[in-house]
C-alpha cells in the first residue's frame, strides 16, 4: 500500500472515530438529566411564588439562558388555561442578567407569571436543582406532579412527562412518579443537599 | 428517410466509454468543487445556528460550552474539513463523492439533532440527496441513504425524540422516515439514469465522429491520420526503438474493380483489411491510405522482422478470394523503409517505402524489397523523365521509327510506327521506360495523338511506291480509354488525307478487356470507317480465345518472347492459334523474327506476316525509301536482315 493510501486511510480512520465519539458525547449530554427534583409534597407557606387560589397551579423554574427550557415552556403550551408561574434564577439582586428570550416566550406565548429568583432561594424552597423542572400543585396545595416534561435536552415532542403532568392536571390526582428533567443545572448537587 | 448509423465496432463502444469516463470525471470534479463550497457554508451556517441557539450550558451563575455548539464547530475538522479537503484535491474520484456524500448526510443528521428533531430540517435530508444526484452516480445516493437510514434506524429505536421530537408515538416510525428517502431515491435514481444515458449517447456520438476522423469508413482500418499521430506517439515516447513502415499495394486491383464492379471491389478491399490485420503484430497500425493502398507501421521492428512481416502479408493474399461469387486471384507489392535509417517522419519513411514497393513492382511485383538508395535515384529519374515529357513533343524530342512488316510472299506490306524519344540529358531512351511514366501522367494522350498523325502522315507520302504500305500504330491503354479516341482517330486520317484502310491500331489484349462493351464499340466504330485492329502481344497474357471470337479485330500480333519460345521448344500450340485464328477470318502476324530458320518455321505455320531483326531493325523515316529500293533489288524474298550501317 502507498504511503499516500496510508495517510488518507489514517486520516479517514481518525475523522471517523472523532465523529463517532463526538456523536456519542453529544447524545449523552442530550439523554443525561439535571438533578433530581425534590419538591415538597404541600404548597410551601413561606414561599414568596404567586398562586392561584382554587385552580390546580404550575410551577416551572427556569434558567434565564438555558436555551434547552425553551423546549419545556413549548411542551407546556399546550395546557392553555393553566396558571403557571415561571421563576427564573438569577444569581443574585444585584445581577446584571437581563430578561432573556426565554424570558419574553414564558411571558407572551405561554401567558405565564414569570418573576426573578434571586440566588434560586424559591427553587431550594421547591427542592428543584435543574432548570426546565415542573411542578404542579392542586387547588389543595398538594404536590400532584414533579419532573421534566421533555424527553431529553431541548428536544420537544411527546413523552411521558408531559404525559403525566397533563393526566394529573385532568384528574387532579397525583401521579407518583417522578420524571427526569432534562436541562441547565440551577445549583450543582450540594447545594441543593442532593446525594447523586 | 432512414439515416444509416455506423455501425459501433468494439473500438467505437471502448472509446464511447472512455469518453463518458472522462466526461463524468469532469462532470464529478465539478460537483465535487460544488460540494465543498456547499459544505463549507452549510458549517458555518451550522455554527451560527448553534450560536444563537444557545453557545452556553448552565449550572447556576457558571457558564459552559454547550456541547451542541460544539459539535457544530467540530463538525468541521471532524468530517466537513476532511471531505472538503479531498473533494478539492481529489476532485473526480470515486470514493472522494462517496466520502462527501456522507459527509453531506453527517451535516443533515447533526441540523436534526441541533434542531430537536424538527420535522422542517429534515427537508435538508432530501435537498442533500438532490444536490448529491448532480454526480449523476446513483451509487453515491445509495451512500448517501444508507448514512440517513442508519441514523434514523438508529435513533429512531433508542432516541425517537431526537430524531423526530417524538418520544411515544408509532415505535415503527423510523420505516415511514426511510420509506420518503427511498421515495425520493427513486426519482433521483431515474434522473440520474436518463441523464447517465444521455451522456452516454453524446460519448457514442463523440466516438462515431472520433471513428469518421480516424478510421476508414470503408474497411475500419486506421486512417492517414490515425497512423501519422501514433507514428508521432511513438517517435515521442521510444525515439531510439527501430520501427518499419510497410507501403503495401495491391497488384490488379484496378483491372479486379473494372472488371466485377465497385461493389466487389469495395468488398474485396474489405476482405483484404481483414487478412493483413491478421498478419500484423498486435501492436501494430494498419492503415489504409488510399484506394488499394495500405500502410503497416510496426513500432518495434528490426530488418529481419519487418522482411518476415513482409512475407506473411504477402503469403496471407495468396489465397483466392470468393467474393460475390467470383473467385478472384490478387496479389500485393510491399515497400519497407527502416526507422530511422531511411527518415525520421512519417513522410519520409512513406515515401522511401514508397519507391521501394514501386522498384519492387518495376521487377515483376508480388514481393516485398526493403528500401535502397537506387530506389530515390530511380524515383528521382522518374520524375524528372515525367517532368521532361510535357516539354518533349514541344522541342521536338520525339520521332518515330519504322519497322517492316513483310507478307508470306517477300513483300513488305508495311511498317510498324515505333516512338522514341531523343532526350537531351539521357539520350536515346526506351519506350518501355517512359510510355508508362506518359501513361501515368496522362501525358501518353497528345503523344499518342501526335505519334497517330505523323504515322498517318508518313504512311501517306509512301502511298508512290509499286506497294500498298500500310502503317501500324501501338495504342495505349489510357489513350484507348478516351470517349472521343475514334473522333481523334476519324479526324487525323481526315487531316492526313490517308485511305483508312492503310492504318493499322495495335491493342493489347489487357487494354480491349478491360471493358468489353467500351472496346468493341470503339472497335466497330473504327472498323466501320476501315481502319484495322491487331491484337498485340498475343501469347503474353490471358491469350483468350473466346475474346479473339467476340472482338471485332483483323489480326493477331504474337509476341516476340512467344515465338522464340514455340521455335526453341515446338509444340502445336502456334499452329493450333494460326489455324483457329485463320478459321475466325483474322489474320496472323509474328514478331521478333531473328533467323532465316525461324521465318522458314513460320511459314510453315502459314502466318501472314512477319517482323523481326531478321528483316530489320526499326529505321528513320528518312530510310525507309532506301530500305524499300534495297528490297526490290534483292532476289531473294527473304533476304538477310537490313543493315542500317549500310544505309547510313
Amino acid at each position: 500500500m502507498k504511503a499516500k493510501s496510508l495517510v488518507m486511510l489514517t486520516l479517514g480512520g481518525l475523522a471517523t472515530v472523532a465523529t463517532v465519539l463526538g456523536a456519542a458525547g453529544l447524545i449523552k449530554f442530550d439523554v443525561t438529566p439535571g438533578l433530581p427534583s425534590r419538591a415538597p409534597l404541600r404548597w410551601p407557606s413561606d414561599t414568596k411564588v404567586t398562586r392561584s387560589f382554587g385552580h390546580p397551579q404550575i410551577v416551572v423554574f427556569a434558567h434565564p439562558l438555558c436555551s434547552c427550557t425553551r423546549a419545556t415552556l413549548m411542551e407546556l403550551e399546550q395546557l392553555p388555561g393553566t396558571s403557571i408561574t415561571v421563576e427564573f434564577f438569577r444569581p443574585g439582586s444585584g445581577s446584571t442578567w437581563a430578561k432573556s428570550a426565554t424570558w419574553d416566550a414564558a411571558r407572551q406565548s405561554l401567558g405565564a407569571s414569570v418573576a426573578w429568583d434571586d440566588e434560586g432561594r424559591e427553587a431550594k424552597r421547591f427542592g428543584s436543582g435543574t432548570s426546565g423542572t415542573v411542578l404542579l400543585y392542586s387547588a389543595k396545595g398538594e404536590l400532584l406532579f414533579e419532573g421534566g416534561v421533555t424527553p431529553s435536552r431541548g428536544h420537544g415532542g411527546e413523552n411521558f412527562g408531559f404525559t403525566n403532568l397533563a393526566e394529573a392536571l385532568r384528574t387532579e390526582k397525583p401521579h407518583n412518579t417522578t420524571r427526569p428533567v432534562f436541562g441547565c443545572g440551577l445549583f450543582n448537587a450540594e447545594a441543593l443537599g442532593v446525594v447523586l | 428517410m432512414t439515416a444509416t448509423v455506423p455501425r459501433d465496432s468494439t473500438a467505437v463502444q471502448n472509446r464511447a466509454f472512455a469518453y463518458f469516463q472522462s466526461a463524468a470525471m469532469q462532470q464529478n470534479a465539478s460537483v465535487d468543487r460544488m460540494m465543498a463550497w456547499l459544505l463549507g457554508f452549510e458549517w458555518a451556517g451550522m455554527i451560527i445556528f448553534a450560536a444563537f441557539s444557545g453557545p452556553y450550558t448552565w449550572t447556576g451563575g457558571l457558564r459552559n460550552w454547550n456541547p451542541h455548539f460544539l459539535a457544530a464547530v467540530l463538525a468541521g475538522p471532524a468530517f466537513i474539513l476532511p471531505s472538503i479537503a479531498l473533494a478539492l484535491l481529489y476532485s473526480g474520484r470515486q470514493f472522494t463523492r462517496h466520502v462527501v456524500a456522507v459527509a453531506q448526510m453527517l451535516v443533515s443528521v447533526v441540523l436534526i439533532g441541533l434542531t430537536n428533531g424538527r420535522i422542517e430540517t429534515h427537508f435538508h435530508v432530501f435537498g442533500s440527496l438532490a444536490f448529491l444526484s448532480f454526480y449523476r452516480d446513483w451509487r453515491v445516493v445509495v451512500t448517501a441513504s444508507a448514512v440517513a437510514a442508519i441514523d434514523h434506524v438508529a435513533r429512531g429505536i433508542w432516541l425517537p425524540f431526537s430524531v423526530y421530537g417524538v418520544a411515544m408515538v408509532n415505535p415503527y416510525r423510523w420505516l415511514e422516515h426511510i420509506w420518503w428517502v427511498v421515495f425520493e431515491d427513486f426519482f433521483l435514481f431515474l434522473a440520474i439514469g436518463k441523464g447517465v444515458a444521455e451522456s452516454n449517447e453524446i460519448a457514442r456520438g463523440k466516438s462515431l465522429l472520433y471513428e469518421g476522423a480516424y478510421h476508414d469508413v470503408l474497411t475500419g482500418l486506421a486512417n492517414r491520420r490515425f497512423l501519422s499521430e501514433q507514428f508521432e506517439s511513438y517517435a515521442a515516447s521510444e525515439p531510439a526503438a527501430s520501427k518499419a513502415l510497410f507501403f503495401i499495394d495491391l497488384d490488379r486491383f484496378k483491372q479486379a474493380n473494372d472488371l466485377h464492379g465497385h461493389t466487389v471491389g469495395d468488398k474485396l478491399l474489405v476482405e483484404v483489411a481483414a487478412r493483413l490485420m491478421a498478419s500484423v503484430p498486435s501492436d501494430a497500425v494498419l492503415a489504409r491510405i488510399g484506394g488499394d493502398e495500405f500502410n503497416v507501421l510496426l513500432p518495434h521492428s528490426m530488418e529481419k522482422d519487418a522482411s518476415e512481416t513482409g512475407s506473411r502479408l504477402l503469403q496471407s493474399l495468396a489465397a483466392p478470394f470468393f467474393i460475390d461469387g467470383h473467385d478472384l486471384l490478387l496479389s500485393a507489392t510491399v515497400g519497407i523503409a527502416l526507422y530511422p535509417e531511411h527518415g525520421t517522419t512519417l513522410i519520409s519513411l512513406q515515401e522511401r517505402a514508397d519507391q521501394a514497393m514501386y522498384a519492387a513492382k518495376a521487377n515483376g511485383r508480388n514481393q516485398v524489397a526493403l528500401y535502397r538508395l537506387e530506389d530515390t535515384l530511380r524515383k528521382s529519374r522518374v520524375e524528372d523523365i515525367s517532368r521532361d515529357l510535357f516539354q518533349a513533343q514541344a522541342n521536338g524530342e520525339f520521332h518515330l521509327n519504322y519497322q517492316p512488316l513483310i507478307d508470306n510472299k517477300g513483300q513488305v506490306s508495311g511498317f510498324e510506327a515505333l516512338l522514341r524519344w531523343d532526350h537531351p540529358e539521357h539520350g536515346l531512351m526506351s519506350p518501355a521506360e517512359f510510355i508508362p511514366i506518359a501513361e501515368r501522367s496522362g501525358v501518353i494522350i497528345p503523344i499518342g495523338e501526335w505519334v497517330l498523325a505523323e504515322a498517318c502522315r508518313q504512311c501517306g507520302l509512301w502511298q508512290n511506291q509499286p506497294n500498298r504500305l500500310g502503317v501500324s500504330v501501338n495504342v495505349s491503354a489510357v489513350q484507348f480509354e478516351q470517349a472521343s479516341f475514334p473522333l481523334v482517330v476519324r479526324s487525323i486520317l481526315s487531316q492526313t488525307e490517308l485511305n483508312p484502310s492503310l492504318l493499322t491500331l495495335e491493342l493489347t489484349e489487357s487494354v480491349l478487356i478491360r471493358d468489353v462493351a467500351k472496346a468493341r464499340s470503339h472497335l466497330d466504330n473504327l472498323r466501320s470507317i476501315g481502319v484495322t485492329v491487331s491484337l498485340d502481344d498475343f501469347g503474353t497474357g490471358y491469350s483468350s480465345l473466346s475474346y479473339l471470337s467476340e472482338l471485332p479485330a483483323d489480326s493477331i500480333k504474337l509476341d516476340r518472347s512467344f515465338v522464340q519460345r514455340e521455335f526453341r521448344k515446338p509444340s502445336s500450340v502456334v499452329e493450333s492459334i494460326v489455324e483457329m485464328a485463320h478459321r475466325i477470318g483474322l489474320r496472323v502476324i509474328a514478331e521478333g523474327v531473328e533467323s532465316q530458320e525461324e521465318a522458314d518455321w513460320l511459314l510453315r505455320l502459314k502466318c501472314d506476316e512477319l517482323q523481326g531483326y531478321k528483316f530489320s531493325r526499326p529505321i528513320p523515316a528518312v530510310l525507309v525509301l532506301q530500305y524499300l529500293a534495297t528490297r526490290l533489288a534483292a532476289a531473294s524474298a527473304l533476304e538477310p536482315q537490313f543493315e542500317l550501317e549500310n544505309v547510313a
